[in-house]
């Protein structure tokens, strides 16, 4: 089958190679349908996270057809359609009773890595390192997928891929990052980063609530996305100074919470961003945070920053002072997907959210490689590249 | 003995059939701790026993390594208890053990490999047992590897399920007195320990072991593929 390898830094391409095999009683394998590039994919193809290794197949977003299923899988059957959470879980451990599906205990079978790195480990995830599992991703004709009776929701035939597709991560991680802050009536929630997840972020917390979505971002077009497609108020980071237009704009007091939608790789034009430009690219630290910091620092007292922006190692120059002197409330972490599938369908099926209104780019899988860098790099038009791997 | 049904599950996936060589016990590679030296030592009596003994100078005694490691299991006392009790299922989830032979209740016959592909055999005995709480064991004489081990099922504080303790002894092997432990078994000790309990944990909590081994990657060019999955999808 074709699949898009990793191998290397701002190096992906599309090979050949054997076709997926059921390796446990309870895996499937899957015929993709539709398949896409997440944001946190840069993180891997800019060389950020650690443990990957060439080779690799990435891709945690997709959706296809149940073409095969171990002897022990019992609810998914040949010919089901389905969409794939991007956290493997087990569905019987503390955490995924608890409905912390991404922090579950048996699906990682590469987690001593990431207890000594983290203390403990999460889940596995598809195409995400080696220290996340080293699973086999998903931008591929095929895929397996791991305990197939747990994550794979069945999706009904009167709903698109590009409708449902999204709720393999991006929709549900912007829905908890707002979920994260709590919104109470009234509520102004600020939001850094225009990408795809920021767009869900901005959405969501319409949909729970919030009375003003403020939209931060640099790029012209997503901004634009932002305001036309949920009525955010917007910012653009290169051309004013954050903290003074927020505050302003909130009566002096703050936004009642901020979402960092951006993660490891924040730009920025301040002092600080230049500072973490440089310590990254000299090995001194590994995640430049200049977004969260910015969050912290002016997020009004009591309030909630809520990260669901992807980092993986050490922050520097942490304003931890802020935190606790003004009383916030942190939430962060990969995305519980299980939890959501189900909530987030029904919004679908009742119209109140159409996900397909991030895509901007559709190609060919044999493409993938133009599509990573066109994301890289045209950031003003490209929001988000969905491919189909099997559409002859 | 009758198995209950977790001990069933384990064996056989979720389903109940037999495996066959596809199944896990063929697949789950083997214990490294086992690997020679190994002893699983028990936990508190077997340590307390071997330490008892040690002023014996008595190189039969398991004392050189000392390991002990522990993981909270959502499953009951009883149901892992009785899976362990059960030797013969230990290689499911020990990495480098081979096999283990009951040769009666209370003595048993382990086969281990190496690293290097070395094998090593040491007859056992349980020499303490309390049922649904503790098992503990220590190899007999003429042992490749002098080793002892016990294992302590512990009811965990509300719904933090069975704290399973796992305490270890061993010398090297007659005649390796150069080779360290880790070399042996092919990694630290401790650590190969703690991966092992993490396989039990996850036969029994999930019915498998998480794995990616044998998957597809671009590293798998060269290995032509003989297409058993479109076989399969066209039966």
């Amino acid at each position: 089958m074709k699949a898009v390898c990793w191998q290397g830094k701002h190096n992906v391409e599309v090979m050949t190679v054997p076709d997926p095999t059921i390796l446990n009683p309870q895996d499937a394998i899957l015929k993709i349908t539709t398949t896409a590039i997440c944001g946190s994919d840069l993180h891997l193809y800019d060389g950020y996270i650690p443990t990957m290794e060439k080779g690799d197949i990435l891709g945690h977003e997709f959706m296809g057809e149940v073409v095969e299923v171990g002897s022990s899988v019992r609810r998914l059957k040949r010919g089901d359609r389905v969409v794939v959470p991007f956290t493997i879980a087990c569905g019987s451990c503390f955490f995924c009773n608890r409905d912390m599906w991404a922090a579950c205990d048996n699906s990682n079978p590469n987690a001593g890595t990431a207890e000594a790195l983290y203390g403990f480990s999460g889940s596995g995830l598809f195409g995400y390192s080696h220290m996340m599992g080293g699973y086999a991703g998903g931008q591929a004709e095929y895929v397996r997928v791991p305990f197939a009776d747990v994550g794979p929701l069945p999706i009904p035939d009167d709903l698109s891929d590009e409708q449902v597709l999204f709720l393999s991560d991006i929709f549900p991680t912007g829905y908890m990052a707002a979920e994260n802050c709590n919104i109470q009536p009234g509520d102004t929630v600020a939001v850094w980063g225009c990408g795809p997840v920021g767009q869900f972020a901005i959405k969501s917390a319409f949909l729970l609530g919030a009375e003003r979505v403020i939209a931060i971002d640099e790029v012209s077009g997503r901004l634009q996305m932002a305001a036309e497609q949920s009525n955010a108020e917007t910012l653009n980071f290169s051309d004013q100074d954050i903290y003074e237009k927020l505050t302003e704009m909130t009566g002096g007091m703050g936004p009642d919470s901020c979402i960092d939608a951006v993660g490891l790789e924040a730009h920025g034009t301040t002092v600080d961003a230049l500072y973490d430009r440089a310590k990254t690219a000299l090995y001194m630290a590994t995640d430049r945070s200049h977004a969260l910091r910015q969050a912290i620092r002016v997020c009004r007292k009591g309030g909630t920053v809520s990260v669901p922006g992807v980092y993986g190692g050490f922050l520097d120059k942490f304003p931890f002072g802020a935190a606790f002197s003004k009383g916030l409330t942190f939430k962060m972490g990969q995305t519980h997907v299980h939890k959501y599938l189900r909530p987030l369908l029904k919004l679908i099926q009742d119209g109140k959210i159409d996900p397909s209104f991030v895509i901007t780019h559709r190609l060919d899988l044999s493409n993938a490689a133009s599509g990573y860098s066109t994301f890289k790099k045209d950031k003003d038009d490209c929001i988000k590249i969905v491919m189909k791997p099997n559409l002859n | 003995m009758s198995e209950s049904p977790l001990t069933q599950e384990m064996k056989n996936g979720t389903d109940g059939v037999p495996n066959d060589k596809s199944s896990l016990r063929s697949r789950v590679s083997k214990h490294p701790l086992l690997t020679g030296t190994v002893v699983l030592a028990g936990a508190g009596l077997a340590y307390a026993a071997a330490r008892a003994l040690m002023n014996n100078n008595d190189a039969s005694v398991a004392r050189d390594v000392h390991i002990e490691k522990s993981i909270s299991i959502d499953k009951s006392r009883a149901e892992l208890y009785s899976f362990w009790r059960d030797f013969t299922n230990l290689p499911l989830f020990m990495r480098n053990l081979d096999s283990v032979t009951v040769l009666d209740p209370t003595r048993s016959h382990w086969v281990a490999r190496g690293p290097a592909g070395m094998q090593f055999e040491w007859d056992a005995e349980i020499y303490n047992e309390i049922e649904n709480e503790l098992i503990v064991w220590r190899s007999t004489e003429n042992a490749d590897v002098v080793n002892a081990g016990s294992v302590r099922f512990q009811k965990g504080p509300t719904g933090h399920g069975t704290f399973v303790r796992v305490t270890m002894n061993y010398n090297p092997p007659a005649g390796n007195v150069g080779a360290s432990i880790a070399q042996l078994l092919g990694g630290e000790p401790s650590q190969l320990i703690k991966d092992d309990l993490r396989r039990f944990k996850q036969l029994a909590e999930a019915g498998e072991i998480p794995t990616i081994d044998g998957q597809t990657s671009g590293r798998s060019l060269a290995v032509e593929t003989e297409s058993p999955v479109e076989t399969n999808r066209d039966l």
